[in-house]
């Protein structure tokens, strides 16, 4: 009776509120390697939206693989990169979370993000920018925030 | 004791009735779901394969599509936006023969199956993660496919690239010179 009570509330835990993540890949080193494992907390944006500096879970279609990325621009900002840094409507941004050097100079062109999109990256910016995998991404993607 | 015996055996039989009938005459949406794992599987190769077992699975490959496909994949000069079912077997054995892949492991995961109101027509968002050798190339992608029921079978209709991240055309410059 015990066992399955603990059982049930695992399940309601680990499938409504802490995701289970098994990270892939070098896009957010060194802040998370390639191999970790860590949880999504899908009621982080239950009281307010998502926040600059956050790093969130983006779906696919479900929640069997998804994203992990940093949102750097919120919705109706301008997001670009100069020399690696990050500007955001025309003002340079400090990203303290950055251990990487960046040489990217990429200006989005005439882009400002929609009323519900959010902008996410890595952490890891000396890989080639078409190589990394950065975007809007619509809030209903966003998953939740990561928790560790 | 008897009475409780009979109602159990009872239930037991009207389960087994309930769940032979699901089985055999699934909703629209179990269907589909069904059928999508079997497209993976089929598409899914391990090893080495003789020419006749490459043609088969191709042959197989073909079934789950309607005899006309519109794609709209990204990047968009990779196929044709009108194929037929031919060119897809086709293409499935030119995958399954390439050299450098040995094995090859399809799944579509996280089917999202919107009807329409006839109920013989279908959208399905599914994600497709494919692994070549391992997880050391893995290839993830959504993708939003038409289905309509065709000889009795949920069939492909239309496939079309889901962006996750929109990217805005992006303007590469050389700065602080």
């Amino acid at each position: 009776m015990r066992a399955g009570g603990v059982a049930a509330l695992a399940l309601v835990v680990f499938k409504f509120w802490l995701l289970p993540i098994r990270l892939e890949g070098a896009s957010m080193e060194p802040t998370y390697k390639s191999g970790s494992v860590n949880f999504i907390n899908r009621l982080a944006y239950w009281r307010h939206e998502p926040q600059r500096g956050d790093v969130v879970g983006v779906r696919y279609s479900g929640h069997s693989i998804m994203l992990l990325k940093r949102i750097v621009g919120l919705p109706g900002e301008t997001v670009e990169f100069v020399d690696g840094q990050l500007w955001i409507n025309g003002r340079r941004l400090p990203e303290p979370y950055l251990h990487y050097e960046s040489r990217w100079n990429v200006r989005p062109e005439h882009y400002r993000l929609g009323p519900d999109e959010y902008y996410v990256v890595g952490d890891n910016r000396s890989m080639p920018y078409e190589l990394h995998e950065k975007g809007a991404a619509r809030r209903e993607r966003i998953v939740g925030r990561v928790l560790l | 004791m008897k009475r409780l015996s009979r109602t159990l055996a009872v239930l037991t039989l009207l389960g087994g009735a309930v769940w032979l009938w699901l089985h055999f005459y699934p909703s629209p949406e179990t269907a589909i779901r069904r059928q999508l794992q079997r497209l993976g599987a089929t598409a899914t190769f391990a090893g080495r394969e003789s020419l006749l077992a490459r043609g088969l699975a191709a042959q197989k490959f073909g079934d789950f599509f309607a005899p006309q496909v519109h794609l709209q994949l990204e990047p968009r000069n990779l196929l044709d936006e009108e194929v037929t079912r031919q060119d897809l077997i086709e293409l499935m054995v030119r995958i399954r023969s390439l050299p450098g892949v040995q094995a090859f492991k399809v799944r579509l995961l996280d089917p999202v199956v919107t009807l329409a109101a006839d109920r013989e027509h279908a959208r399905v968002e599914v994600t497709v993660n494919a692994e070549s050798s391992g997880e050391r190339h893995r290839f993830v992608q959504e993708l939003e496919l038409g289905m309509a029921r065709i000889e009795g079978e949920w069939r492909i209709t239309t496939v079309a690239t889901v962006r996750v991240l929109n990217r805005a055309p992006a303007v590469f410059f050389m700065a602080s010179q």
